[in-house]
């Protein structure tokens, strides 16, 4: 029975009587996803392991934290990319920081304008190599659209941030991964 | 034509098997803490709403 039940049904037992058995069926369902996305931003597999347990304990304790706007993937989708985002940026402080929206620009973006026609002729290795020259706030953002193909919806309420925000940044970080593709790297190597 | 962002993951490596334990510990470390301060912390709002319901009691 346990195994039949919907992800956001587990989450609002464990929610109610903090069962960590019903947990680790959480741990099962999940980990693969958060471990291959904690893989994406850390230099090896250990540090990908190191990331994962983290991601794992913290939403434990977070869990209650989920309201069910949207489906629990989706929900821990950007919960580990934010996890991951704040452990590769803890240096440099580079934190994501309120931008400024020009509003002129963000209501120009239509939702059509990302569609993927500008990806279609990308190479797959070439593509992760640029994307890991651009910063990683834009990374976890195009992730979330072309990967795991939130809608600027999801992205707004997963991110908590507004529609034009969230059209910006995509817009953003679309044209910076672009330039990186075409510009920086010649044969996949960086120049 | 294909979007070349669902390949970038693929194929999905194995989580490694020893990292379950790892995190079922820290979860029940946490389990213990979280009860632990429940055990000492105070329900403000609970108080709040127990001392109006016995004012409005003493004036009726």
């Amino acid at each position: 029975m346990l195994n039949t039940i919907s992800d956001e049904d587990l989450v609002k037992t464990i929610v109610k009587t903090n069962d960590t058995l019903l947990f680790e069926i959480l741990y099962d369902r999940f980990s693969q996803m958060v471990y291959n996305k904690c893989l994406g931003f850390s230099k090896d597999e250990d540090e990908a392991k190191d990331l994962t347990q983290d991601v794992f304990l913290k939403l434990f304790v977070k869990l209650a934290s989920f309201k069910g706007k949207s489906k629990f993937s989706t929900w821990l989708y950007a919960f580990t990319y934010n996890h991951c985002v704040n452990y590769v940026t803890r240096n440099t402080q580079k934190k994501i920081q309120r931008e400024f929206i020009d509003i002129e620009i963000a209501e120009t973006v239509e939702d059509g304008e990302f569609e993927l026609y500008n990806f279609h002729d990308m190479k797959v290795e070439k593509l992760k190599k640029a994307l890991e020259l651009i910063a990683p706030e834009e990374k976890m953002i195009l992730l979330l659209k072309y990967q795991d193909y939130l809608s600027i919806k999801e992205i707004e309420d997963v991110l908590s941030i507004s529609e034009s925000a969230v059209k910006m940044r995509l817009k953003r970080a679309k044209d910076k991964l672009i330039n990186v593709y075409n510009n920086k790297l010649i044969d996949g190597e960086s120049v | 034509m294909e979007n070349p962002f669902k390949y970038i993951d693929k194929p999905l490596r194995p989580v490694p098997a020893e990292l379950k334990a790892k995190v079922m510990s820290d979860v029940a470390t946490a389990k213990l803490l979280m009860e632990l301060a429940n055990l000492f912390s105070i329900d403000v709002v609970k108080i709040i709403e127990a001392t109006i319901a016995e004012r409005k009691k003493k004036t009726n």
